[in-house]
Formats: C-alpha cells, sequence, structure tokens
C-alpha cells in the first residue's frame, strides 16, 4: 500500500504568513498579469497550495520565497495561455474586484513591463514592488544574481526605449 | 521622467492599491483547500506523458470520472485499450522510493529519478524545468522511464500536451487521450488524433518515474505487476509517484525502437545560398518540435553548462515556448529571421507551415562539431558545420548525419555550393547559446 502521506499541520504561523504576504502576493499577480481579479485568484490558489504544503514549506529557510515563485510562476502561466479566466481557483470571494484600479501612468509602466519577455518582467516586478535584492530575486527565480542582474538591466533600458516611444507619441 | 523614476511611482500606486487588499479569511481559504482535494482527478487536465516499454500512462481531460476496478480486485487483460480506458493513476508502493524522489514529490518537483547516463540527464534537466509550468496547472502528470525490465523489445517515447492549458499552438486541444501502443503496427495512438504528438525516442531502461497529480478519494491505483496483471488498490488524495519495473542500477542503451524514418525527410527549397525554406509534409501538428524527440546521440563529451542549454533548447523548442527558447539565447541569439524577435519568427514560420523546431531539434540531435574561436571553444551542430575543408574532404560520418534531415539534392546543393550551408546551431562552452541560422 502507498505510504500515507503525513497530514498537514496547520499553525497559527501559517495564518500569520497568509496575512502578513496576502497583499504583497496580489501586488505582484496584478502587476504581472494586469488583470485585479485574476491577480487574487493567483495570490489564493498560491496560498492554498501552501496551506496544503505547509509542514514542509514552512520549514524552508524562504517561505516567503516558494510563495513569490509559485506567484510569479503562475501570473506567467496565465499569460502564457491567454485564458481569461484562471480555471481550477476556487474563488473566495464571489469573483468581484476587490482592489481599486492603477493610475493611469502606472497602468501603463506595468503594461509595458508585461510586455518584456518573462524573466525580464519577473525581475523588475520583483525589484521594484518587493524591493528585494538580486540575491533575494534570484532565490525566487532560481538563477544566479548575475542573470538577475542581467534580466533587470536589459528589462530597464528595452523598457526605457518603450517609454520613450510611448512619451514622443503621446 | 526618467525610466527609474516612473518605476519607482509606478510601484508607489501599486503599493497603494494593494494596501487596501486584505485577505480572505483564512477558514475560507481552509475550506477551498479542502475542496480542491476532493476535485475529481483531472478535471482541467493537460498532460505531459512519455511512455515506455510496457507500461502505459493516461488520463482524462474533460473531468470525467474513471472507473477503475473495485479495491481487491486484480484485472488480467491483454487488451490494453480496455485496461487504460479505465486506469486512474499508475504506481506500485513507493515505499523503496529513493529519499529523492519522496522529496520531489511532496514538493511536487516534477523530475524524474534516473540514474545517471548522459541522455537520461539530458531528459530529467529537461523535465526539472517543467515544473515551473505545470505545478499547480495540471492534475496529472506522468513521467515514464524507457524500456526497463519489460520482456517487450518496444521502446517508444511518446510526448503530448494536451487540454486547455496546453502551451502555444495547443492551447484549446482537449480531449481523453488514451495512450494505447500497437506492437504490430508500430505505432501508438491517442485518443484525438489531431493532437498527436509521437515520435521515436531512446531506448534506455531504468529511469525512475515519477507521477505528480491530484486524485479523487474513490479514486484507484493500480499495480503493475507484470505487462499484463494489474491490482487495484485504493488510494488516498495526494501526491503519487509511479515506478516501472524493478530499481535500477544501471541503464542500457539500445537502438531506436522502430526503423526508418518516421518523419519524411525535409526537403530543402531554393538554391544553394539562399535562405532555406522547409515545407510541412502533411503532418498535422502544432509545434513541429514535437515531431521529434532526441535521442541516444551521446553527450559525454559535451561540457555540462552546454548539456544544460540544449537541455533547455530541446525543451522549449519540442514545445513551441518561443519566448522561453528565446531566453535561452537571450539578445546575443542570432538567429535566421526577419521579425524584430526570434520568437516572432518562429511563430511566423511554425503558423506557415515551415517547421524551424522540428528542424532545430534535429539538428541537435545530430553529431556536434567544435569551433575554437578568439573567445572559446564554440559547439555547432551539425558536425559538418564545423569541418574546414572542401565537401570532398569532409568524414563519411558527418555527412551520413545530414541524411536524417536533408535530401540526396539537398546534399548535392551543398556540394555544388562548396560545403554545408544548411541550418545550424552554435553554443559556446559556457552554456550561450549563439545562432540557430541558415544559409552563407
Amino acid at each position: 500500500m502507498p505510504r500515507p502521506l503525513p497530514l498537514i499541520a496547520v499553525t497559527e504561523d501559517f495564518e500569520a504568513f497568509y496575512k502578513r504576504q496576502y497583499p504583497r502576493a496580489v501586488g505582484v499577480a496584478y502587476a504581472l498579469t494586469g488583470r485585479r481579479h485574476v491577480a487574487e485568484e493567483i495570490a489564493q490558489d498560491a496560498f492554498i497550495a501552501g496551506y496544503r504544503r505547509w509542514e514542509r514549506v514552512s520549514r524552508y529557510d524562504k517561505p516567503d520565497a516558494w510563495l513569490r515563485r509559485v506567484v510569479v510562476n503562475r501570473s506567467t502561466s496565465v499569460l502564457r495561455r491567454g485564458v481569461t479566466e484562471v480555471k481550477a481557483i476556487r474563488r473566495l470571494r464571489g469573483g468581484v474586484d476587490h482592489i481599486p484600479e492603477l493610475e493611469p501612468d502606472a497602468s501603463d509602466v506595468w503594461n509595458e513591463v508585461r510586455a518584456l519577455p518573462r524573466r525580464q518582467a519577473q525581475a523588475i516586478a520583483l525589484f521594484y514592488l518587493e524591493d528585494l535584492s538580486l540575491d533575494q530575486i534570484a532565490d525566487v527565480l532560481e538563477c544566479s544574481p548575475g542573470t538577475v542582474k542581467t534580466h533587470l538591466r536589459r528589462g530597464r533600458v528595452r523598457l526605457g526605449r518603450k517609454l520613450q516611444t510611448w512619451k514622443e507619441e503621446a | 521622467m526618467n525610466t527609474e523614476d516612473r518605476l519607482r511611482n509606478a510601484s508607489q500606486d501599486m503599493d497603494r492599491v494593494t494596501a487596501s487588499v486584505t485577505a480572505p479569511p483564512v477558514a475560507d481559504l481552509r475550506r477551498s483547500a479542502r475542496m480542491q482535494a476532493v476535485v475529481v482527478t483531472v478535471a482541467t487536465a493537460a498532460a505531459v506523458f512519455m511512455l515506455v516499454g510496457g507500461a502505459v500512462v493516461l488520463f482524462n481531460g474533460n473531468g470525467t470520472t474513471l472507473e477503475p476496478a473495485g479495491p481487491g480486485e486484480t484485472t488480467t487483460t491483454t487488451n490494453e485499450a480496455a485496461v487504460f480506458s479505465n486506469l486512474n493513476l499508475i504506481f506500485p508502493d513507493p515505499s523503496d522510493m529513493p529519499d529523492m524522489a519522496l522529496e520531489a514529490a511532496n514538493e511536487s518537483l516534477l523530475y524524474p529519478i534516473h540514474a545517471g547516463r548522459r541522455d537520461t540527464d539530458l531528459a530529467s534537466t529537461a523535465f526539472d524545468q517543467q515544473r515551473e509550468y505545470f505545478e499547480g496547472e495540471i492534475d496529472v502528470l506522468v513521467l515514464g522511464q524507457i524500456g526497463s525490465g519489460w520482456p517487450s523489445p518496444r521502446a517508444y517515447v511518446l510526448r503530448g500536451v494536451f487540454g486547455e492549458n496546453a502551451p502555444s499552438g495547443l492551447a484549446g486541444q482537449q480531449g481523453d487521450c488514451i495512450v494505447v501502443i500497437d506492437e504490430e503496427e508500430d505505432a501508438a495512438s491517442c485518443g484525438h488524433a489531431s493532437q498527436q504528438h509521437i515520435s521515436w525516442g531512446r531506448q534506455t531502461s531504468g529511469a525512475w518515474t515519477l507521477v505528480y497529480g491530484r486524485v479523487s478519494p474513490d479514486a484507484r491505483v493500480v499495480t503493475l505487476t507484470s505487462a499484463s496483471e494489474r491490482s487495484w488498490q485504493p488510494v488516498r488524495d495526494g501526491y503519487f509517484f509511479a515506478k516501472f519495473g524493478p530499481p535500477v542500477d544501471t541503464i542500457e542503451y539500445a537502438s531506436y525502437g522502430p526503423q526508418g524514418e518516421v518523419i519524411d525527410r525535409l526537403a530543402l527549397e531554393g538554391e544553394a545560398g539562399e535562405e532555406l525554406a522547409v515545407p510541412m509534409q502533411d503532418i498535422d501538428a502544432s509545434c513541429s518540435g514535437g515531431l521529434y524527440y532526441p535521442s541516444t546521440y551521446p553527450r559525454d563529451d559535451l561540457p555540462e553548462p552546454v548539456v544544460q542549454t540544449l537541455a533547455k533548447i530541446m525543451l522549449f523548442g519540442s514545445r513551441c515556448w518561443f519566448d522561453d527558447l528565446e531566453d535561452v539565447g537571450g539578445d546575443d541569439l542570432t538567429a535566421s529571421f526577419g521579425g524584430a524577435r526570434p520568437s516572432e519568427y518562429w511563430t511566423q514560420a511554425e503558423g506557415a507551415g515551415e517547421r524551424p523546431m522540428y528542424v532545430l531539434m534535429k539538428l541537435l540531435d545530430m553529431p556536434h562539431g567544435t569551433i575554437e574561436t578568439e573567445e572559446g571553444t564554440l559547439y555547432v551542430w551539425p558536425s559538418a558545420h564545423a569541418h574546414q575543408g572542401s565537401w570532398e574532404t569532409m568524414p563519411k560520418e558527418d555527412v551520413d548525419a545530414l541524411r536524417s534531415l536533408y535530401s540526396e539534392a539537398d546534399l548535392q546543393g551543398f556540394a555544388d555550393f562548396g560545403g554545408y550551408i544548411g541550418y545550424r546551431v552554435g553554443i559556446s562552452a559556457d552554456g550561450d547559446w549563439s545562432f540557430f541560422v541558415a544559409g552563407d
């Protein structure tokens, strides 16, 4: 018979972790998907995954890095598939937007960020939104700090060109 | 305002927005987690599967509840189609799985455990890369081992990606997929022909198999005790492994399973020196890279960074994940393209019926050569590209390797030109993908 998997013991730690990290997870997902309700769904789904694995995740040196990785990857997956809804995610609050819209300029900037190559967009979101260091971003993206630095540099350059063009056109 | 300032301001505005966000009650989260756990197994399954030697993997992509035999029953059959249509998950007792595999499953990391031979390493590396794409998005993923311990000489690698969660051009192709191996016909089929991505691959033995997935509380496990006997047992919700065959100490190599060409050779159009266009030849596939899977070609003499880059190229190329493929090369990649970015060109070319990804896969499965440059050793495919002399002096094995991709007329074209000017790939010793080009 298969060995029973250990039951997950949810502790107060998870709840504290959840409450502390949830808004930031939504922010990263919003930046990377551009859709508010989808961002909430992605964040919720990530925390559900974390809940189910909490016994293990809580023992990680950096459970927040694990969470960010899940959020970043799922955000990217949503974009990759081009779906309008995130399926297999159970909405907890009826699927309505609970977060306000961004200012137009901020919205434009994040639109351009999302148009960057995937890794560049992820690095920029984590660097600017989350104030993570290169080492911390490297943990999340599972690459070297040097690679993160390259993604950031290339992303900024490309973004600068796009924003400049946009400004001139405007 | 410069870019930096605009990014800072945009981030501050995002902070403002998310400051109003409150987490739903944790009780709701728990309830959702429990509900997810009982969602019928494969409600939104997209699937990647490899199959091998005598065992098969399956699943259902439409949320249909599968009805396996009852607990404790043993089903003996030679009708694999019947068995597979009732199969939910395959795995035997995982208690003897290596700790590494247990660790991987508990973390939902998706990679097969293997015994360390190079070509298996390559596959493992590739699948390791998949985890970020599939974790949480599919309900069942089975990575199979190849040919281990089974009396059958079959050595097929089947791959497929189905369902609306499938990447790139496969998205939306959804349906039940039951893999059937037909030894008589040397063929394998899936429930939906147009979704079928089949290629003949390596025959090795011994890789561990890892199954990742959710199952419903009433799901069953089938234990493979032989190629035709399966005993059913109830399982519990969670993440599972599969292992076919006995524990493995060594991996053996063998030749490809079926004989002959699976896919017709490509015919190159145009005169030598022109951009080479590779026509699609009656192949129904959304991504030509999925038509071919490498490889028995030994790569023991390649530096590890090169092997890693190869694995990424093969993974992304075989699925037409062009953004990811482009990322492998970064800004320094030179590709044969007319658009602003290689990914744009590849997208357009695949859509136009050319098949650059098939060519890419095929090239990387050929013997390589090396070119010494001022910046170090460059590893190139095919080996013919590294030949410095005239076409007439090119070693026979280098020319023969080209025959899997080119017709005799194409080779004559190269001879007339005086050297190989077909598609070629270059990767530097430190793993930087330098080019994928054609022409002179």
